[in-house]
């Protein structure tokens, strides 16, 4: 490839996934709970998706489909910390209780305690404000499935949650 | 305030931590760019992990070989070594036809490995699953990305995964979805289809609607699909994707609304969409009957049916605890997880048998990201297991 379409295919990437950074940024810290190990497997994201975006159909689908290569990168990183057991992410951790703050306090130490996977579902949904079929695209399972790890992982933080609680 | 509001709070909270991310775009960016001619800096990481390792190798090996030339007085102690779970090489040895259960490999999460419904059999089906897959309920063709493949990895069809969420058929080789009828920044009708592998698909009938895709997760979603049964089981949900709204029992062949039904938490349809378990949301399912009367109520939320429907997967505060298998026409629970604290994650139904395989979240594997590794119990219609496998992360549908 000469210099001036390297650079044209350059620029189209950059348009392409540049604002998905932050988002997969974000995807990558919560599910790693480390900033250095998030900005890793983000810059490792970029570069996949760059070796790959010619398997990309369909450009509606970058978002999910860029989070999803973000999640891989997220889940490799914790295959294969190896050299240190795998740890509870301590962003959640609560800071200086405050009687005001015990809702709040309660909630996060309920996500906490959430599985990964379901806190991952959640993010994608009310953070990052993905559609279902969004989260089911970048998570490879239907609307449907989607729909019920949403609505599980809904139930395990407010049992008695009714619908229009949400 | 909602819990959205709540969720959202923390995780707010929670990316507060994170601290300033103005300037990790473009340096992300510009840093991913660079890499992607060179080996990447974990690959270089490992080669000189492996050039330590060679080195400690070949100094230890030649320590060895002294130490038996002149033996030493104090024995050395004998490292342990822990074992490496690597991945399965065996291809499955079973005919095309032959239904499994398939599951990522525990050591090699882009392989997809089977398993028979008897335990007896398993193996390495493909690969290309890291971002996961749809299954048919026989394991033979499974939806992944844009494009349908069967077991040797071919793709027979292709679809557009956006617009078509694939439900699969109990005879596992066609498929519904609920498709919108407008552009997707408008609300419309949704379009219940059924798709034959290969071949275009054919309207069924107008059923619930679409808002805009910006606007929130409701829509209609497929919950049962079955050409031979005539039925297919469709559901609105609540504006976050969560809830249901109202369902409906549709006629495949006439596109005929049989029944309808709603308001709930939570929607399970038998595979021939003969039976629907609604749950209340408050710890409570009902049981409907073909022509849409109760037939029972039960404690808990049910997640699925077994394959003829007389059993269902049940769980307790939205599949946290005690996950169970239960017959609801006499409220007998079959079995139940021997951990009860446990968490219910998925569950399949034996094409052609009576067997539930569920997937309980066992806390002894860690979590690795939208992927859940589980304990998988096949269990059958006397309740018990006929076999176990442990750390697998299952496919869902």
């Amino acid at each position: 490839m000469t210099a001036e379409p390297a650079r044209e295919a350059e620029q189209e990437f950059e348009a392409l996934i540049g604002p998905l950074v932050e988002p997969g940024l974000r995807l990558a810290f919560s599910m790693l709970g480390n900033r250095s190990e998030a900005e890793d497997a983000t810059q490792d994201a970029i570069t996949k998706a760059w070796r790959s975006l010619s398997r990309l159909r369909d450009r509606s689908q970058v978002r999910p489909w860029f989070l999803a290569i973000v999640a891989n990168q997220c889940r490799n990183v914790r295959r294969t910390r190896w050299f240190s057991t795998v740890r509870i992410p301590l962003v959640f951790q609560p800071g200086k209780p405050a009687e005001s703050h015990v809702e709040r306090l309660d909630l996060e130490r309920e996500l906490e305690k959430l599985p990964m996977a379901d806190r991952q579902v959640l993010f994608m949904r009310f953070y990052l404000d993905l559609s279902v079929d969004e989260i089911g695209t970048a998570l490879g399972i239907s609307g449907a499935a989607a729909k019920g790890r949403i609505y599980r992982a809904c139930k395990r933080l407010r049992p008695g949650l009714l619908e229009e609680d949400i | 305030m909602t819990l959205r509001d709540d969720i959202r709070g923390g995780f707010d909270r929670q990316q507060a931590k994170l601290g300033e991310v103005g300037d990790a775009r473009h340096r992300l960016m510009q840093d991913g760019l660079a890499a992607r001619e060179s080996v990447s800096r974990r690959v270089q990481w490992a080669a000189g992990i492996a050039a330590v390792l060679i080195a400690a190798l070949v100094i230890g090996t030649f320590a060895l070989v002294r130490g038996n030339i002149h033996p030493q007085t104090v024995p050395g102690t004998t490292p342990k070594a822990s074992a490496s779970p690597t991945p399965l090489q065996n291809a499955l040895n079973v005919s095309d036809s032959t239904p499994v259960i398939v599951y990522h490999d525990p050591a090699n999460f882009d392989q997809v490995d089977g398993v028979t419904w008897d335990g007896k059999t398993s193996g390495r089906i493909g690969t290309g699953a890291a971002n996961g897959g749809i299954p048919n309920p026989q394991g033979t063709l499974y939806a992944a990305s844009n494009e349908i493949r069967d077991r040797h990895g071919a793709v027979l069809a292709t679809f557009d995964p956006i617009n078509v969420g694939v439900f699969w058929s109990d005879d596992g080789r066609s498929y519904c979805s609920v498709v919108r009828t407008a552009s997707r920044d408008m609300s419309s009708p949704g379009e219940l289809q059924l798709t034959e592998v290969g071949k275009s698909p054919r309207n069924v009938a107008r059923v619930g609607s679409f808002k805009p895709a910006s606007h929130d997760g409701g829509g209609p979603s497929v919950v049962a699909c079955s050409p031979g049964g005539d039925r297919a089981v469709v559901y609105q949900s609540g504006g976050q994707g969560i809830g249901v709204m109202q369902f409906w029992v549709v006629q495949l062949s006439s596109g005929r609304t049989l029944w309808t039904g709603g308001v709930g938490g939570y929607i399970a349809a038998s595979h021939d969409g003969r039976y629907v378990a609604l749950a209340d949301g408050s710890g409570h399912t009902v049981i409907y009957g073909p022509g849409g009367a109760v037939l029972k109520r039960l404690e808990g939320e049910v997640f699925g049916f077994s394959l003829d429907g007389a059993l269902v997967v049940a769980a307790q505060i939205g599949g946290a605890q005690s996950p169970s298998i239960v017959n609801w026409s006499d409220g007998q629970t079959i079995w139940t997880c021997p951990d009860s604290t446990f968490g219910y994650w998925g569950s399949f139904a034996e094409p052609g048998g009576s067997q539930i395989a569920i997937g309980v979240l066992d806390p002894a594997y860690p979590q690795t990201g939208g992927f859940a590794p589980v304990d998988l119990f096949v269990v059958g219609a006397d309740g018990i297991v006929s076999f176990e496998l442990k750390d697998v992360t299952l496919f869902s549908q």
